[in-house]
């Protein structure tokens, strides 16, 4: 998700949905009332959800030695790490994922910014 | 095998892969699909008076894309996307009247998707023709000439203008007001002319056969200058509308009326008008914004 605001009201206008750009930095929201130096852009940050599951320990036996067929069996368990999607890598990855679903509208909010005019967050505008 | 009876196919969870209902079917290589760039939303603004507004999308595919584009209007048909392009009417939420003719179009080139949104009036804006005026003095014969205000060399005289249906909510915030009245001249002096303009303090005004109705205790005094020929006097009234529309009783839909009385002008200092050919409107601007968010569906499918 790549999100626009007007660096000095902080207001969002546009937004661009998805995870995965490979032309980021091109891309780019410009509307006819606001001056280009106005336009504040962030780059949402992702990163891999990684979870723990079980999977079954397979092996492979024969069946009939007569006519060597061979089946595979269940021996036990393992844990192992596999990758869940991405997720935000914020501290406010809730609202991000409210606002990719549609649970939350963007432009109900305003970016917060820091000294550095880095996001840090949302607020809901009142 | 021949070669059609291989590709790939990939069906919804659940659903056989042998199926032949297309509705199962994610995707098949038996059929051309586009291919999506992003989904991107953006907004702009019109404010009071302004008439159009566009957002551009950039691109980074270099060439012209297929594309699908939608567009909202805030407190307009809430929680509906009108595909691009096309023409909505209706009324806005705050507005009295059917007022709202909107009309939206979109462009691509090698690097940008331009949507843009274009209202047929102004908004916020409505004017309205003068439909009664009274004339303190005025001539007779085939070319009647009036003094709309000043001294034609009688005395100060004045004028009252009408104006039927005026689409203005009650105690709405106001950007501007003014009067405009075509084809005036000026009196033969060079002396400025004095006038003061009040609005007609009444919900709904009646037909102006005299100059003897209540007025706003808003108005404005003021000095117009000599005009050579023949031009189109313009005078504000934003404070007198805003008394007139906070008045307790007023409605949009109401009429209007003003009176622009001399203010002891020099003999000879006077705005005239001949009958037949002047008109007068008055505009109102009232305060507000409406934002424009475009939906533009980028795909990577070149179309030129």
């Amino acid at each position: 998700m790549i999100i626009f605001y007007n660096k000095k009201t902080r207001d969002i206008f546009g937004v661009v949905d998805g995870r995965v750009f490979d032309d980021s930095e091109k891309q780019m929201i410009h509307p006819q009332d606001m001056d280009k130096s106005l336009i504040g852009k962030y780059v949402v940050p992702y990163k891999q959800k990684l979870i723990e599951i079980e999977v079954p320990i397979e092996k492979w036996f024969i069946k009939n030695k007569k006519t060597l067929e061979v089946e595979k069996r269940v021996v036990g368990n393992k844990k192992e790490t596999v990758s869940d999607g991405m997720i935000p890598n914020v501290n406010f990855a809730d609202l991000i994922t409210d606002f990719e679903y549609g649970r939350k509208n963007i432009y109900d909010y305003r970016v917060i910014l820091d000294n550095k005019k880095t996001v840090i967050g949302f607020e809901f505008k009142v | 095998m021949t070669a059609l009876d291989y590709g790939i196919k990939v069906v919804k969870a659940g659903k056989s892969i042998t199926s032949t209902d297309l509705r199962d079917i994610i995707m098949s290589s038996k059929y051309s699909m586009l291919k999506q760039h992003s989904t991107t939303t953006g907004s702009a603004t019109i404010s009071q008076g302004g008439t159009s507004c566009y957002v551009d999308f950039s691109h980074s595919l270099g060439y012209i894309p297929a594309f699908l584009a939608y567009v909202s209007v805030s407190g307009f048909e809430s929680s509906k996307e009108r595909m691009i392009p096309n023409y909505s009417w209706g009324s806005i939420a705050g507005s009295e009247e059917y007022n709202f003719f909107g009309i939206s179009n979109a462009y691509a080139n090698s690097s940008t998707i331009r949507c843009s949104y274009n209202l047929a009036v102004p908004y916020n804006t409505v004017a309205y023709d003068a439909d009664g005026v009274f004339w303190e003095y005025q001539t007779g014969g085939d070319d009647p000439v009036g003094v709309v205000f000043g001294n034609p060399g009688e005395g100060g005289k004045s004028t009252g203008w009408h104006f039927s249906g005026v689409q203005v909510p009650k105690d709405s915030a106001l950007t501007s007001a003014q009067i405009e009245i075509k084809n005036v001249f000026s009196g033969p002096t060079n002396s400025d002319t004095k006038y003061k303009i009040w609005g007609i303090d009444e919900d709904n005004v009646g037909d102006i056969n005299d100059l003897g109705k209540s007025t706003t205790d808003a108005y404005d005094a003021r000095n117009q200058a000599k005009v050579g020929g023949f031009w189109n006097f313009g005078t504000d009234c934003k404070d007198q509308v805003a008394e007139i529309i906070a008045r307790n009783n007023w409605a949009a839909g109401n009429n209007m009326g003003f009176y622009i009385r001399d203010d002891a002008s020099v003999s000879g200092a006077y705005v005239g008008a001949a009958l037949n050919s002047v008109s007068a409107t008055l505009t109102v601007v009232r305060t507000g914004t409406i934002t424009v968010t475009f939906r533009v569906i980028i795909f990577k499918d070149k179309i030129l």
